[in-house]
């Protein structure tokens, strides 16, 4: 009797320890067959995987989505093996997906979609432009992007709400559904200075009201007025210009601050663009003479679209005669005095230039006259040839 | 002088000679680890982590209701799309704390992340293929899809083991323009699939016929291309055409020639190279990644862009008869994981193939025991001879006993040094001779490509290709057909 009880006793043990052993060893490439509740799962929820495994294994379950992975150690019993992604985790939206592996062996991916979850109460948009010409043709878009608690879009053909109106007109209500995760309104201006505000919402959702200005842009006229001119080619002088106040179709002044461009073309071509903003509805130019002899044309222009009438200006030679005198004893060259168009002498300090085969000698003019001092230039008993200039004017010299 | 003074005399400078030898090997040891070419590559991330470049990144549709997106601007959507997305997926840059400019901060709050130790993924996107679905009037937003991007990704076990892994993947993005820079707002997979499969083999029945590794006398190694001289390229080839060699083998290194981005350079030098060997009747075999480069994912990118500029600027020769993917990828198990070696190389042969479909392909083993790793991705099997304890006939047995199948052999590099070191009795030449002509008839018998190494002597083994060890560099000079005198052997 007692040797059937050791025996029994024995066997037992033989047993529990062999199915211990079964139990601990781990085998290289077990069978593990992934099953899920859903193939879709929303977001927010928990997630139950259940992982049928042929043996006991070691590993990690690895669950991935667009935002990398989520790894965590896990050892697989013989049989079934729920593994739950919580709630907190579960909070991308798209493809997921989830595989066991160890450093011997990795399971084939099974996928699941979560969906969106409930919808935020507020949702991001973004408006632009902010401000519009009042022109009809004009348009401002307002793109909403629906999105659920966890910042997810939600699914496609989301329908949103758009109603605006102006201050002065009735709500207009239009539908837009989301199409890759935007829900875009696109409107377009008035024909009169104003502010349009937008309300976006939908089922459950709200956004922050924006506001797109509409403002005034297309000129009735844009005319250009001369202020000032002095008719010479004298670059210490101004001549000045100026709009008229401008104002759109509907009688309205365009907005301080309006870039109008003032373009001067010579028979050169365009030689210069000076830009101004309004006030008032005015624009003004200060623009430098020229200095030399030329005719220019200016106009305004508003956006290189609308263009002012030309007004045609004449700059006559600023020194009317060039004079100079030569002391072949000293060899020092005076040039003037400089007379200018009103008869007046040049003001001090006006350039005036000698270039010859010795360079470009320069000075300024005191009392209209310019001294060069030229005796290092010469060699003996040989003359040079020179130019001197100033303003436009320009006379060739042989000195001896 | 006694018998037991003599013997301790004789000790005595046994163990003083012993001891210097030690200490020479321990300098050389400890100066060979810092000079080594074949330094692992480092894990870590610095700020042009996510400065790669962009040419991964095609366009299918680039406008919207008769919108189209300038060069400039897709240029900038690329960039802070793959940034955004390595960004998210990348385990590394957010375990260091790493910020991204191209991710919203909600967007990053929003994604679980959770550490683990047991177990460590990286990936890299590997292309992209965008379509522009929608774009806001003022140019501010955008909606863009992803189809087929390619996520390659390397699984690091603490227990030892790494794995790699594949997936094709549809997203969709939005992203916006925030002061001057474009930041992901919403992002969602739409699909996954595993990517489709290459071609994987070309049948390859060229007859190379005799080859010859080529270096130029004066520059060679790394100095090849960054000295390339047209007329010494002229004047080598008809040199190696009277010597009666129908192939070359040459090296195109990665960092010399401009990493990513070839130089336009190199690219001329290397089109005069094959065009001046086919006018001269002389097949091609070009080695590619040429000495140690990296192996991590980051990496792969610039390496692609690499493969497809050279595959660009030679995919039109017809002398080039063999593409020759790494010079003894094998030395490289000694200083990196094997696992990432050989996904390197079989991305390598993947994108090569992409790029060459009817190319064929070969990877040079160091040693022939290694002949038959990643078979199934070659058109020929490829290895060096030069281990004195085996005979040809055994190193060709090993590999065919390795490989299954009948693709070609190739012993892309055998050879022997005429340098005699003390040995000053030995007729060094006469030795190197023998080797090589017993080698090539055995080879010829057996009907087996090769190469032999090489053309010329040289007047210097770089210490950067060879490290400090004169019993290493110094026979590495004296394996060449002409002497430095421009003498034949």
């Amino acid at each position: 009797m007692r040797f059937i009880i050791i025996y029994s006793l024995t066997f037992c043990l033989l047993l529990l320890s062999c199915k211990s052993e079964e139990r601990k060893q781990p085998i290289d490439y077990p069978t593990i067959d992934i099953f899920l509740e859903s193939k879709r799962v929303v977001a927010g929820h928990e997630l139950l995987f259940r992982f049928r495994s042929q043996a006991y294994i070691e590993g990690q379950v690895v669950f991935e989505g667009v935002w990398g992975q989520l790894v965590q150690d896990k050892i697989l019993q013989k049989g079934d093996n729920d593994i739950i992604i919580s709630p907190a985790i579960n909070t991308k939206t798209g493809l997921a997906s989830i595989y066991f592996t160890s450093d011997t062996f990795r399971t084939e991916r099974v996928y699941v979609e979560i969906l969106p979850g409930p919808s935020a109460s507020a949702i991001p948009i973004y408006t632009g432009p902010k401000s519009i010409w009042i022109d009809g043709i004009q348009r401002s878009m307002i793109a909403a992007i629906p999105i659920d608690t966890f910042g997810n879009a939600l699914a496609e053909q989301t329908k949103v709400r758009f109603n605006s109106r102006t201050i002065n007109s009735k709500t207009l209500r239009a539908f837009e559904k989301s199409k890759h995760m935007i829900a875009p309104y696109t409107f377009y201006s008035d024909k009169k200075a104003n502010d349009y505000l937008v309300g976006v919402s939908g089922d459950g959702f709200q956004a922050m009201e924006q506001t797109v200005s509409s403002v005034p842009f297309l000129p009735r006229t844009l005319l250009l007025d001369l202020v000032q001119h002095i008719p010479y080619a004298d670059d210490r002088q101004f001549t000045s210009l100026r709009t008229r106040p401008i104002r759109d179709r509907a009688g309205n002044v365009l907005p301080d601050g309006t870039l109008i461009e003032f373009y001067i073309h010579s028979d050169k071509g365009t030689i210069s663009k000076y830009k101004s903003f309004t006030i008032d509805g005015v624009a003004s130019v200060s623009i430098k003479n020229p200095s030399y002899e030329t005719v220019w044309e200016i106009k305004a222009s508003l956006a290189a679209s609308y263009f002012s009438n030309t007004i045609k200006l004449f700059y006559g030679k600023a020194i009317k005669d060039l004079r100079y005198s030569f002391d072949s004893s000293s060899k020092i060259l005076t040039v003037g005095p400089l007379i200018s168009y009103l008869g007046q002498l040049v003001s001090n300090e006006t350039q005036v230039y000698c270039n010859g085969s010795f360079g470009t000698l320069q000075e300024g003019t005191e009392k209209g006259k310019a001294i060069f001092e030229l005796k290092d230039y010469f060699r003996d008993g040989e003359g040079i040839n020179i130019k001197i200039m100033v303003g436009d004017h320009e006379k060739e010299l042989r000195l001896k | 002088m006694t018998k037991g003074h003599l013997l301790y005399r004789m000790l005595r400078y046994v163990t003083l000679t012993a001891a210097i030898l030690l200490l020479l090997i321990i300098c050389a040891r400890v100066l060979g680890h810092f000079e080594s070419q074949y330094s692992s590559d480092s894990q870590h991330i610095d700020a042009s982590y996510f400065e790669k470049s962009m040419d991964h990144c095609t366009w299918e549709v680039d406008s919207y209701q008769g919108f189209q997106l300038s060069r400039y601007q897709k240029n900038e959507i690329n960039k802070a799309y793959v940034s955004a997305l390595d960004f998210l997926y990348t385990r590394k840059a957010r375990t260091l704390g790493l910020e991204s400019e191209h991710v919203q901060d909600d967007l990053l709050e929003r994604c679980p992340f959770l550490e683990n130790e047991s177990v460590d993924i990286d990936g890299v996107h590997l292309s992209h293929n965008l379509s522009l679905l929608f774009i806001s009037d003022d140019k501010n937003l955008i909606s863009l899809s992803d189809k087929g991007a390619l996520l390659k990704t390397r699984t690091s076990y603490k227990a030892g083991g790494i794995s790699f892994h594949d997936v094709s993947r549809d997203y969709e993005v939005v992203m916006r323009l925030t002061d001057g820079r474009w930041k992901m707002t919403n992002i969602r997979i739409s699909k996954e699939r595993s990517p489709i499969k290459s071609k994987s083999s070309t049948a390859f029945d060229s007859d190379l016929g005799p080859g010859i590794n080529y270096y130029p006398a004066e520059n060679p190694w790394r100095l090849f291309w960054a000295e390339y001289d047209s007329s010494t390229t002229v004047s080598d080839m008809r040199l190696i055409k009277e010597l009666g060699y129908k192939h070359i083998r040459f090296f195109i290194p990665f960092e010399e020639t401009g990493g990513a981005s070839p130089t336009d350079i190199f690219l001329e030098n290397l089109q005069h190279f094959v065009s001046t060997a086919r006018a001269e009747g002389i097949h091609l075999v070009p080695t590619l990644f040429d000495f140690p480069v990296g192996f991590s994912l980051d990496k792969y990118r610039d390496y692609a862009q690499h493969l497809h500029v050279i595959c660009t600027a030679l995919g039109g020769f017809d002398n080039i008869v063999l593409w020759d993917l790494k010079n003894e990828p094998d030395i490289d198990f000694n200083y990196h994981k094997k696992e990432d070696v050989l996904a390197f190389l079989q991305f390598a042969a993947l994108q090569l193939r992409d790029c060459l479909p009817d190319a064929a392909l070969t990877i040079s083993w160091a040693h022939p025991a290694e002949a038959h790793q990643l078979q199934e991705y070659v058109d020929v099997i490829s290895y060096h001879h030069y281990d004195p304890n085996l005979s040809v006939q055994e190193g060709i047995e090993l590999v065919k006993s390795s490989v299954k199948g009948e693709k070609p052999l190739y012993v892309s590099e055998f050879g022997k040094s005429s340098f005699t070191g003390l040995a000053f009795w030995r007729d060094g030449i006469a030795q190197q001779k023998q080797h090589n002509t017993s080698f090539i008839t055995v080879m010829e018998a057996e009907n087996i490509h090769y190469a032999l190494w090489c053309l010329y002597d040289y007047e210097v083994a770089p210490t950067n290709v060879f490290g400090i060890k004169p019993w290493i560099r110094f026979p590495q000079k004296y394996f060449g057909l002409v002497d430095t005198s421009g003498t034949l052997k």
